[in-house]
């Protein structure tokens, strides 16, 4: 081998090395600082299926939500002894309706869960039936919930819900209601932790133990603060959890704004 | 000349590429955040992506100049005109970079009163990375090095520009894929108020041309506990005591011999120094990726936070809370997160307990402030007006220690001597103490 050759060899190498350092560098600069992030994720998602935790597919989409400022219905009461066919109590700002004859909505017309209240609504037995909508996840075979909206998406508390009493045979025994009016925007829309991060957060946290199905992860709005007469709402992710081993529910609420647990 | 080349191109060629190789070598070496990654999923409890960082760095001021160049400043729209831009031009191509201004202050305010236009200007300059960051883009950082503004023409002329007021420079960018009806939409509802570009001791401020009403915020206050910030800080997971001592109101917690935390108790200040054996290098560009990292180390809530300057000689950054595109401030400097690395490889934060928290239904009226002008006379009367570096609307945060809510007072605020101060301060108590 003469000396030429020799040299040639070490410029094929040299080369071959620099585009190596180069790739490499270019790399570490440029994707890595996002790439590995997704990698912890799914290393953490990967953690949690060896310890025994089913999930739901999730979303690591952001999603944007609003400070709102509401107000508890307080003619709710008074409204509703208008109504005929049962009797109404108030119960912290809930109005308790139970209806002195169970309200058929099978037979000849079979109800879906969906047109309950709009159907009572529509027979004067329920007020403003049609401003919410029906969520089969948080509702049973005996109470079915529907919620009001607050920019789209559900309220998850109770004070803007429905919640339709069924007897075993399918009749509507009555309702409890909560009203809320008067949404304002209280701050521009801001961008919310994607479901995703919220559940890998609960789980980093100790939230999420072992043996545990994460039945659906919801993003709704619920009661954070008051002031006066008016209730401040923020967006929340609120996931449903199911102890595997003595099949007890219950469910979680996280501020989607800045990841902390929302108690009630 | 050319016989030599000939004979001798094989030892020359070698040598380039040894040098480059020992070059690159060197680089990768010191490559910044290798040894920063493997821990943070443990240290801390927070879930990194580079969505988050989004969250912080992005513009705050928004103006809309319209066919006449009359300029308004937005804020307060509902859909949020800021978030609204970043979701679009995050789905925008952005090509074919072409210098279309550099080094005249005359040109540079034409393109900010560029009529028909939408103006999002970050608070000061950041690395063009932070804005690929944000906006989800490629650029290459070899032309344009930090932005300051990003000028989007409302009538749909397929460009775009960036402009730096590091010597007055505007780049123009073809737009693929470039929608406006979402962003034309965002601008509605919300409030509007007349302002005016003006060129002070050579930078272009942000003036009111009349006096200004604008409306108080209210919210809550947080404070986080102390053993947030040991934990997250000075790595004292689950078990063990970290040593500590108390010095009046002082509690200083130690962790070995190179990490000290220091927490005055009577206003919530939290001082934090690391000493680095082997002090991270990075370059203009990966400061804001790095200084990120360490923010999120912090164990602090990030909402409401905003990049608000960088101090390059220094290696120092500043991070503050905003209300809706607004600054806040604060005399404990509450909400307010700085943090520094020196050349003997000192890393030093200081931030606050004390974080904005959920806003509160308003309780207080509007606050009328006067003319820019009439704050420049003031200061021009107690000669200071030739010191400003420059002038901002900010929110006065003004409570007592342990207070659950606040109420956010606008006023205006100077920059002299790279600090921030109330101007009622500079004009009636005679100036800066």
């Amino acid at each position: 081998m003469n000396f030429k050759r020799i040299q040639l060899i070490f410029i094929v190498a040299f080369f071959i090395l620099d585009l190596l350092l180069l790739v490499s560098y270019l790399w570490g600069t440029q994707f890595i600082a996002t790439g590995s992030n997704q990698d912890n994720q799914a290393a953490v998602i990967k953690e949690m299926h060896g310890n025994q935790i089913s999930l739901p597919p999730l979303s690591n989409q952001q999603q944007s939500g609003y400070y709102m400022q509401v107000k508890v219905d307080q003619n709710l009461l008074t409204a509703s002894q208008n109504l005929k066919g049962g009797t109404v109590r108030d119960t912290n700002d809930l109005v308790t309706m139970t209806y002195d004859q169970p309200v058929k909505t099978t037979g000849q017309y079979a109800l879906k869960p969906s047109q309950i209240a709009p159907y009572l609504t529509r027979n004067k037995l329920l007020l403003y039936g049609n401003q919410y909508l029906y969520q089969p996840e948080l509702s049973t075979k005996r109470t079915i919930v529907y919620t009001q909206t607050i920019q789209g998406r559900p309220v998850l508390n109770g004070a803007g819900e429905l919640r339709i009493r069924l007897n075993h045979s399918g009749k509507v025994t009555g309702y409890t209601q909560g009203h809320l009016v008067r949404a304002k925007v209280l701050r521009s829309r801001q961008p919310t932790f994607s479901q995703e991060a919220t559940i890998i957060w609960l789980y980093k946290n100790n939230l999420i133990p072992d043996n545990t199905r994460v039945k659906w992860v919801k993003l709704g709005y619920t009661r954070f603060a008051s002031q006066g007469e008016q209730d401040v709402y923020v967006p929340a992710w609120v996931a449903e959890l199911k102890n595997e081993n003595t099949g007890t529910k219950h469910l979680v609420k996280v501020n989607a704004f800045r990841q902390a647990v929302i108690k009630e | 000349m050319i016989k030599l080349l000939r004979t001798r191109w094989r030892i020359l060629t070698l040598t380039i590429l040894i040098i480059i190789s020992i070059g690159l070598s060197g680089l990768v070496w010191v490559m910044p955040f290798r040894d920063d990654r493997i821990n943070e999923i443990h240290l801390t409890h927070s879930t990194p992506t580079a969505n988050q960082q989004a969250m912080v760095y992005v513009p705050t001021t928004v103006i809309k100049t319209g066919n006449n160049r009359e300029q308004q400043l937005l804020f307060g729209q509902p859909q949020n005109v800021v978030l609204t831009a970043q979701e679009s031009l995050q789905k925008w191509e952005l090509s074919q970079a072409h210098q279309v201004a550099k080094g005249k202050i005359d040109v540079y305010r034409d393109y900010l009163r560029q009529s028909n236009s939408l103006l999002l200007s970050y608070p000061s300059a950041v690395s063009l990375k932070a804005f690929n960051t944000t906006f989800n883009q490629k650029l290459p950082t070899a032309g344009l090095k930090s932005v300051n503004h990003i000028l989007i023409p409302l009538n749909a002329t397929g460009k775009l520009y960036l402009m730096s007021d590091q010597n007055w420079t505007v780049y123009r960018y073809n737009v693929k894929a470039e929608k406006l009806s979402k962003l034309r939409a965002a601008l509605t509802g919300g409030e509007q108020r007349p302002v005016e570009y003006r060129q002070i001791n050579n930078q272009m401020i942000i003036t009111y041309p009349h006096a200004i009403s604008l409306p108080t915020y209210a919210a809550k206050v947080n404070y986080q506990n102390v053993t947030t910030f040991t934990q997250a800080l000075l790595n004292n997971s689950r078990s063990g005591n970290l040593a500590s001592r108390k010095d009046g109101q002082q509690v200083i917690y130690h962790n070995g011999t190179n990490k000290r935390l220091v927490y005055n108790r009577a206003n919530g200040e939290v001082k934090f120094e690391n000493y680095l054996d082997k002090p991270k290098q990075f370059t203009y560009q990966e400061a804001d990726g790095h200084f990120y990292r360490r923010l999120q180390r912090t164990g602090l809530v990030l909402e409401g936070l905003r990049f608000d300057s960088y101090r390059l000689n220094q290696k120092q950054i500043t991070y503050r809370t905003y209300v809706e595109g607004f600054p806040v401030y604060n005399e404990h400097n509450y909400g307010v997160i700085e943090m520094q690395q020196n050349q003997q490889g000192l890393e030093e934060m200081v931030f606050s307990d004390a974080s904005l928290g959920t806003p509160l239904p308003r309780t207080t009226g509007d606050v009328t402030l006067p003319a820019t002008a009439v704050v420049f006379n003031a200061l021009r009367a107690n000669g200071e007006l030739k010191d400003v570096q420059n002038i901002r609307i900010g929110y006065q945060w003004k409570t007592n220690r342990r207070a659950n809510s606040v109420i956010l007072v606008p006023t205006y605020y100077v920059k002299i001597g790279n600090q921030w101060e109330n101007y009622q301060a500079l004009v009636h108590e005679g100036g800066k103490q």
